[in-house]
């Protein structure tokens, strides 16, 4: 039908563009209509192909003939310039109005073509239709094969709730919360805010490390580690940097769906690395302690990935002035000498 | 499954053979929620959402502020480190956990964000959130929407290199440093302030931004005009104005030569005893150099208006209790005034008890003197009609007097009138066949009258009919 509209002959004063389509067809177009069209307006300026029909500018393969006439009434209304916004909304919602395969096929012949306007008509509408679904009902809307596999449907619901760094950043949080409220509470206090101040980010090192329980001192740290250094070796083998991107590209959750399902296995084993205690550890940390300390938040990150400790530091600086050394983790210098036997790459 | 599978590949589905970028421009439509929806479609979606540029997280649909914690959280923690184009925040409960916000706003500038909107706390009962250094440094920042107070500490210098658009709403307790806001950003074009003043309070600003080019002011006020509110309005660059208030604050004008467009609607209705409207005047005044205006307002006091000079398109909306002086003055100050639209709007004022039969004739040059408040009565002409001819059943009692003088822009300029929302009433006739008259390079004149019958359809055709024309080119156009 819309290949009749377009045929249609016009006095001889109009100009014409001609267009081919991937199939072989060719149609010929009001050339104010075609230059509408951002990619076609340049194939004319630059090559200046579309004079005649043995010089017709070829389409993009996802331009079909039936989705160009489409494209081609969009263009040929919105073209016009004294229409007002009004009239020209009105067009697009009744232009939108078709059936979601022909949706697709035009918003991909509309990206084609590069007719930016048309393609955020096209996309919104998508996006309206893909909005407050369930995803059967978007598979059942578009025909998508339903090929994940059950462990991977479920994959986002466990990795919420057990995902070692969101604890990590849960007991972040909390601890945060706590100290800005002990904060709030000794502000009419004198002296002993600083020390307070201190050692709650110290507190907040501790964790990162592991929660070391009741240790008081730098020996007692140290065996605390040996300790787990021998137990992550074996766990650890099982994974290695790109299967952890993997497993975080898979995370996400329907925390809505109010359907969390508790898992009792960490799926990234080699978190173990944080153990939470759930006492706070009061230590005083000398400056020693705290480089260590940083180190093996280094090396953490390097396991798991990349941003980690970029938001590990914004999280930790979370406005207090004091901040972490910056962590490096193209390991030069202070990070290749201190190796804890943890990484085994 | 299998057989289900096999069903569905002999209808294609079309749209994962869209482009990863196509399909993170859909996604980025819809909320982030949905948006993460689609990992559980099928292989092709299992990561599309982890790249999408936009995030918008609503807490409205979470029950739980724990659950919604923790959903943003995931979401900045397992999406990839592509760029955030555009992030939305909207909190709207009263528990608010500061350090997660502080993070999640680190974390989308770190991701060279251009586009914030924020919302964090309830307007009264919350404590309100700092926002961190980081933004206000932000290279990559061009919009930045506040949509609840913050506290803001902003840098004495090297803020908000980029911004261009700022949005900022303002409730009753104003915090100092959001009206520092807009004069700490060098290249800001386009300002929008809004919000919500309950009773008694007045908001002053002092809006000096040097590269302004677009201010917009939406207010909406709870209660009686007892604090009004000052605006100091200086940016020598300012193009567009739009103003939408329940009560006229008092402006005061910089250098405002290059106005080329104004919008100002004062949807409020007075009735009497409640104090007039001067303050327009110091609006008015300050928009003369305009070539588009479009005004709506109920009833004020039309004092001595500023020469229009380059007016060239007029809008009026028409309440019922319109005055017409504001018409004819218009007209007799807008030398060159081209096209002219009146919008009459049914239903705009509330029924008044006591309608006001002897108000007092207003006379066209007596100015409104800045102290009288509360005149009874002083209020635009208001005499009984009760002539026939006026076809509505509610009876406006406003009666049009012709200027004295035609005014020159009838005679020389004005090309276009348009009627929209004809009632048929004896002013508005009166105007319409006024203008026709003497209207001498008139072309065109659209009268829509979508709430009348045939019959008055009928009637008001007649009357058009028996006017004589001033130009001999003119239509008229009944739609």
């Amino acid at each position: 039908m819309s290949e009749a509209v377009m045929a249609v002959v016009k006095p001889e004063m109009k100009s014409y563009i001609w267009l081919q389509t991937a199939d072989g067809s060719i149609q010929q177009v009001e050339e104010e209509v075609a230059m509408f069209c951002p990619m076609i307006c340049r194939e004319i300026l630059q090559t200046g192909m579309g004079s005649s029909k043995n010089y017709a500018i070829s389409l993009p393969q996802r331009v079909n003939p039936a989705v160009l006439g489409l494209i081609l009434d969009y263009c040929r209304f919105h073209q016009v310039p004294g229409r007002s916004n009004k009239e020209r909304k009105t067009f697009d919602e009744k232009f939108i109005r078709m059936d979601t395969k022909k949706l697709c096929e035009l918003t991909s012949a509309a990206d084609s073509l590069q007719l930016k306007p048309l393609v955020d008509l096209t996309s919104r509408a998508l996006a309206r239709i893909i909005e407050g679904k369930t995803p059967e009902e978007i598979r059942e809307t578009f025909h998508l094969p339903d090929d994940l596999t059950e462990e991977e449907k479920l994959e986002p619901l466990r990795n919420i709730t057990d995902d070692p760094r969101i604890r990590l950043l849960n007991r972040l949080y909390a601890r945060k919360r706590k100290e800005l409220k002990e904060r709030e509470k000794l502000k009419n206090v004198e002296a002993e805010e600083e020390r307070v101040d201190q050692r709650s980010v110290d507190d907040l090192l501790t964790f990162i490390n592991g929660g070391n329980g009741d240790s008081k001192g730098v020996k007692t740290n140290k065996n605390k580690k040996k300790n787990r250094r021998r137990k992550d070796p074996p766990k650890d083998s099982s994974n290695n940097v790109n299967g952890n991107h993997n497993k975080e590209s898979e995370a996400l959750s329907s925390a809505f769906h109010n359907e969390s399902r508790p898992s009792s296995s960490c799926n990234l084993q080699d978190c173990t690395a944080i153990e939470f205690d759930d006492g706070d550890v009061d230590d005083d940390l000398d400056p020693a302690m705290k480089e260590q300390l940083d180190r093996e938040v280094e090396d953490f990150a390097r396991r798991l990935n990349s941003d980690w400790p970029e938001r590990m530091q914004e999280i930790l600086s979370l406005g207090q002035e004091r901040r972490l050394a910056p962590i490096n983790i193209n390991g030069n210098g202070s990070a290749r000498r201190y190796t804890t036997g943890l990484d085994q790459r | 499954m299998n057989s289900k599978s096999k069903r569905q590949l002999r209808v294609p589905d079309r749209i994962s053979g869209l482009p990863d970028a196509l399909l993170w421009h859909i996604l980025s439509f819809v909320e982030t929620q949905d948006a993460v929806r689609t990992c559980v479609l099928s292989t092709r979606w299992k990561n599309i959402w982890a790249s999408v540029p936009t995030l918008d997280f609503d807490q409205t649909s979470f029950h739980d502020p724990d659950k919604f914690w923790a959903f943003v959280d995931s979401v900045l923690l397992f999406r990839h480190s592509s760029n955030i184009k555009k992030f939305r925040l909207y909190m709207k409960g009263k528990d608010v956990d500061h350090s997660r916000i502080n993070a999640w706003i680190n974390t989308a500038i770190r991701r060279n964000v251009v586009e914030l909107d924020l919302l964090a706390g309830h307007p009264f009962l919350s404590k309100l959130v700092e926002l961190p250094k980081s933004l206000f440094m932000c290279k990559t920042l061009v919009i930045l929407r506040l949509r609840s107070q913050f506290i803001t500490n902003i840098p004495a210098s090297g803020c908000f290199p980029s911004l261009k658009f700022l949005h900022v709403t303002f409730y009753s307790n104003v915090i100092e440093s959001m009206r520092e806001l807009f004069s700490n950003c060098p290249i800001l074009e386009d300002l929008t302030v809004d919000g919500l003043l309950l009773y008694g309070v007045s908001l002053n600003l002092n809006i000096s931004v040097p590269s302004l080019k677009t201010l917009r002011i939406w207010f909406d006020k709870d209660g009686d005009d007892n604090g009004a509110s000052s605006y100091f309005i200086n940016c020598p660059k300012l193009e567009n104005l739009d103003v939408t208030e329940e009560f006229s604050s008092t402006y005061c004008w910089g250098k405002a030569k290059s106005l080329v467009k104004a919008s100002i609607c004062l949807p409020q209705h007075c009735s009497n005893g409640q104090p007039s409207f001067y303050r327009v005047k110091s609006l008015l005044a300050g928009i003369s150099s305009v070539t588009d205006l479009c005004l709506s307002a109920h009833c004020f006091e039309v004092g001595s208006l500023p020469a229009y000079e380059n007016l060239r398109r007029l809008k009026l909306v028409i309440q019922d209790c319109f005055c017409w002086e504001l018409l004819t003055k218009l007209l007799k100050r807008s030398p060159i005034l081209e096209s002219l639209v009146l919008e009459c709007e049914v239903d705009g004022c509330p029924q008044e008890d006591s309608d006001n039969d002897e108000g007092s004739l207003y006379e066209e040059d007596s100015e409104s003197e800045e102290g009288s408040e509360h005149e009874e009565g002083s209020e635009n002409e208001r005499r009984s009609d009760h002539e026939e001819g006026s076809v509505n059943e509610q009876g406006s009692e406003h009666q049009w007097n012709p200027p004295d003088c035609v005014p020159k822009c009838c005679l020389l300029h004005l090309k276009i009138v348009s009627i929209r929302g004809f009632m048929g009433e004896r002013d508005e006739l009166e105007v319409a066949k006024y203008l026709l008259k003497y209207g001498k390079v008139l072309n065109k004149m659209t009268i829509s009258m979508d709430h009348l019958d045939v019959n008055e359809k009928e009637k008001i055709y007649k009357e058009f009919l028996m006017v004589p024309r001033g130009s001999r080119t003119s239509i008229v156009e009944f739609m």
